[in-house]
């Protein structure tokens, strides 16, 4: 028994877009959704100013207990700062949308510190050769650093970073 | 005015590309030198050790703090890309908002 179809669906008319039409279909969608996309917190200068406050007050004491020798319980106040300025500035970060990347790398900064601080206990932070351990534990704070001071960086200038200290791209 | 598809698209792509270019121009030098500073720290620590400088209970200290220092990095780069794309995308849809306007001969997007 031959049943045939009592009628035909007519056929879908096909979109032949090619890949550029997509892309422009694709963000006319995104900027309806808004105009445009966050994945990333945005600059804040007060998180920035912190770190670098912070930064060149470790660095001073780094430097201090290199030429002194002083001992941990001498210096216990710093790390109670540094503790304290770091949960401050997370406090701030964290109150920006998307900010994994600073309050992340907050966090390794505060558990060197913690490390820091158990070195200095074992002896004091003297000695410069690159042998030693005060050298090493200076170059692995400043890279701690380095990390945080990197993404403020390129959310402050975006692609210009490295061009001009005051250029601001159009976002 | 009638939009050519095909050359916004091309212009899209260009605002993109020099975007996310001139991000990663900035990257790579960073994670190329931090990659070798954490090295040669490594190595420094081993040669201490070695050499009686730092103590064994220092080392255990010193590669967590070096394992800390290298997550922050790579969190630093990725962070990085994720705003070389956020730009790159902001850059497109600033090339595409223009091309409409000046179409429609008026402020649509």
């Amino acid at each position: 028994m031959n049943i045939a179809p009592a009628y035909r669906l007519p056929a879908k008319p096909r979109a032949n877009l090619s890949a550029g039409q997509c892309l422009v279909a694709l963000l006319i969608l995104l900027f309806q959704a808004g105009c445009s996309v966050l994945f990333v917190a945005p600059y804040d200068s007060v998180v920035d100013q912190s770190i670098n406050d912070l930064h060149v007050r470790t660095i001073v004491f780094l430097d201090r207990m290199a030429r002194t020798g002083g001992s941990f319980a001498e210096n216990r106040s710093f790390y109670d700062e540094a503790h304290g300025t770091i949960a401050t500035i997370r406090s701030r970060a964290a109150m920006l949308p998307k900010n994994e990347g600073t309050l992340n790398n907050l966090k390794e900064l505060d558990d060197n510190i913690t490390r820091l601080a158990v070195l200095h206990k074992i002896r004091p932070l003297t000695g410069t050769g690159t042998l030693d351990p005060a050298y090493n534990v200076r170059e692995l704070i400043e890279s701690n650093f380095r990390s945080l001071t990197r993404i403020e960086l390129h959310k402050k200038l975006g692609s210009s970073v490295g061009k001009s200290a005051d250029a601001k791209p159009a976002s | 005015m009638k939009i050519d598809a095909d050359q916004l698209a091309t212009d899209i792509i260009a605002a993109m590309r020099a975007v996310l270019t001139a991000h990663w121009q900035k990257a790579a030098p960073y994670a190329e030198a931090e990659a070798k500073k954490l090295a040669i720290c490594a190595a420094q620590i081993e040669a201490g050790y070695a050499a009686g400088t730092i103590l064994q209970e220092e080392v255990v200290i010193l590669r967590d703090m070096q394992a800390s220092a290298a997550r922050a990095a790579l969190t630093s780069i990725t962070t990085i890309g994720a705003i070389a794309a956020q730009d790159a995308i902001n850059a497109a849809l600033k090339v595409l908002s223009t091309a409409v306007n000046t179409a429609v001969k008026f402020p649509l997007l």
